[in-house]
């Protein structure tokens, strides 16, 4: 894709050990993050979403083993990166928002303390200062009468302010990557317009790249510039979000877009599925992972696993219907 | 390359910030349960600090003749077998029960609070190694471990404090343990690690302050047990030796004569409640105080 990249995935493969076996969370990921973008990450639970954006922070749990692959951040593997690279990169250069805003901040501290105790890395300023910064920041995310706010609990704020200041301390150490995990699920669908509407303008006031990861289709359409579509731990398909919503090579995606109910013409009884389950990650299936569930599946698809082939300058799809 | 991409100028007022330790006395003295805890302990700590200038009389004196006497305007709490002015051994007691209550608990908070992070936080090795010296203290009987020990080391203050020590650090240890261990996988410990904290950091700034409160509770309300151990220890012969005047050997000496001289158990009593009541007040109202979700504006 593009050559300035902020963060690109190549070759990505990860396990977990459980008692159970290895589970095969991500094979093969490859995806760029250009500067100053918004990438969208779009898959169902436990297609290896949340699991990507760890490593990006190199923040794996300890049961995870690192197969193969690179996580590239302005050209350093974070994978390889030791603890002291890491704290460096963690929140000044890649902060990230979590899903559920009700337990993300620390429920003794006000957020004052928070905000100010996050900046300890800046040794140049006093307490003063950090306060300062963290109230312009909090105005900056929406949240009015900043100065008096910062003496407040998490407990005194609804879901929607706790996330707007969630981001807030994702940006106070000015990170090139922000990236936001299911930012608005926990949140009603009021909040979430209201969000992501924050997300966009911070993207156009201070031009650095989001990493936004979703299961809603229609999240990812309003806000991101490129898309990547996980199945089972694959990147099945990937484009800019034109590509993938007016032109969509794999059938999974095809089928995704068919199941949104945002993008239904008419009201029905029932919603469209897609039958079959998600692959046993214990036990991944050999030829294409989407082939037991997929319309267009034929005696390849079983057999030989695809590779990803180039639809365009913008597009890529693992499937072997797109074999040029 | 790698310029700040969400930057943001610094401007606007001064925040409104409070001196914590202000706030909290101010709350205190809003809450009627937690002003009536601090003024016993205040009474109690006034006691014992200025011992030795307010007692009516020396309490080591002793003065036959003046024997068994009831309480009266020359001696308020009456007198011993030996003539102790019993009031005057009350108020010097306080220093026997502060140092046993106050300093013994600290150390064994200090302790336990170590022990309890380095467990919960720790790999796992460390965790096992003090859990099972804890749960090795723990397994003792208070008494007995008390009476092994005094037995070894003979019955002095340092002995008394060091047995509490002993046996209340596995305590703390473990419920820190039990708390860092809740709070290491809760999810804004991982959000302050996504933004760079590092393990100090993370103990210092953000388990420590939602461990502390509870610990402070506890352990407040631990000091009147403690005391209470140590009168114990005293009325089974065991506590600090005579002519000390705990409250322990007040109330063990005022057993002994409860037909003939009442007012001594009475007298010994007294403090103990007065110190138990004040610490537990002082607790409850803190534990209130400290938890924002409880805690009532002023």
């Amino acid at each position: 894709m593009a050559a300035d990249c902020v963060l690109s995935v190549e070759g990505l493969a990860i396990d977990f050990l459980t008692p159970r076996g290895k589970v095969h969370a991500l094979r093969n990921v490859s995806l760029d993050v250009p500067r100053g973008s918004i990438v969208g990450i779009v898959g169902e639970s436990g297609s290896g979403k949340s699991t990507l954006s760890l490593a990006a922070l190199g923040l794996l749990p300890e049961n995870a083993v690192i197969r193969g692959g690179r996580v590239l951040f302005n050209g350093t593997d974070v994978l390889t990166m030791n603890k002291a690279q890491l704290r460096d990169l963690r929140g000044r250069r890649v902060s990230m928002v979590f899903q559920d805003p009700m337990t993300t901040l620390n429920p003794v501290l006000s957020i004052g303390a928070q905000m100010v105790d996050i900046q300890y890395r800046d040794r140049s300023t006093g307490a003063a200062q950090k306060s300062q910064k963290a109230a312009a920041m909090l105005q900056r995310v929406g949240i009015p009468d900043p100065e008096q706010r910062l003496g407040r609990y998490p407990h005194e704020f609804s879901g929607g302010m706790r996330q707007r200041i969630a981001i807030a301390m994702g940006l106070l150490g000015n990170p090139e990557l922000l990236i936001a995990d299911e930012p608005t699920t926990a949140l009603d669908v009021t909040l979430e317009a209201q969000i992501i509407h924050l997300l966009r303008q911070l993207r156009r006031e201070f031009k650095g790249s989001i990493l936004f990861i979703s299961h809603n289709l229609g999240l990812i359409a309003e806000l991101c510039d490129y898309v990547v579509i996980l199945y089972a731990g694959e990147v099945v398909e990937q484009g800019t979000v034109h590509d993938i919503f007016h032109r969509p090579r794999h059938p999974y995606t095809e089928a995704l877009l068919v199941c949104d109910p945002a993008r239904l013409d008419d009201v029905r009884r029932d919603l469209p599925t897609i039958p079959g389950d998600v692959p046993n990650l214990l036990q991944i299936p050999t030829g294409c992972v989407f082939a037991p569930r997929c319309p267009k599946a034929f005696d390849r698809c079983r057999q030989q696993q695809p590779t990803d082939h180039a639809v365009g300058a913008t597009q890529s799809a693992r499937c072997h219907l797109v074999t040029p | 390359m790698s310029a700040p991409a969400f930057e943001i100028a610094v401007g606007g007022a001064e925040p409104a910030h409070g001196f914590f330790a202000n706030r909290l006395i101010q709350r205190l003295l809003g809450d009627p349960l937690g002003l009536l805890g601090l003024s016993l302990v205040l009474l109690v700590l006034f006691c014992g600090i200025f011992a030795d200038w307010i007692t009516p009389y020396d309490p080591f004196k002793i003065a036959v003749p003046e024997r068994m006497q009831p309480p009266s305007l020359v001696h308020v709490m009456g007198t011993d077998s030996v003539g102790h002015d019993i009031f005057s051994r009350v108020i010097k007691g306080s220093q026997i029960a502060l140092v046993v209550g106050v300093l013994s608990i600290a150390l064994s908070l200090a302790g336990g609070l170590a022990a309890g992070l380095a467990a919960g936080y720790g790999p796992r090795w460390l965790d096992n190694a003090i859990l099972l010296i804890a749960d090795t203290a723990y397994s003792f009987p208070a008494v007995m471990l008390a009476l092994a020990v005094i037995t070894i080391l003979g019955s002095d203050l340092r002995t008394i404090v060091l047995v509490v020590v002993i046996f209340q650090t596995p305590v703390y240890a473990r419920l820190v343990r039990t708390s860092t261990l809740a709070m290491k996988n809760s999810e804004f410990i991982f959000a302050e690690r996504s933004l760079g904290a590092g393990s100090v950091r993370i103990l210092v700034r953000h388990i420590l302050p939602n461990i502390i409160g509870p610990l402070f509770v506890l352990g407040s309300m631990d000091i009147p047990s403690v005391i209470t151990l140590e009168a114990g220890l005293s009325f089974l012969g065991l506590g600090i030796p005579p002519p000390a005047p705990s409250w322990g050997r007040i109330l063990y000496e005022g057993y002994n004569l409860i037909f003939d001289a009442p007012w001594i158990v009475v007298a010994g009593g007294i403090p103990l409640i007065i110190t138990t009541l004040g610490f537990t007040f002082l607790g409850e109202s803190l534990r209130d105080m400290l938890d924002p979700k409880l805690r009532r504006m002023v």
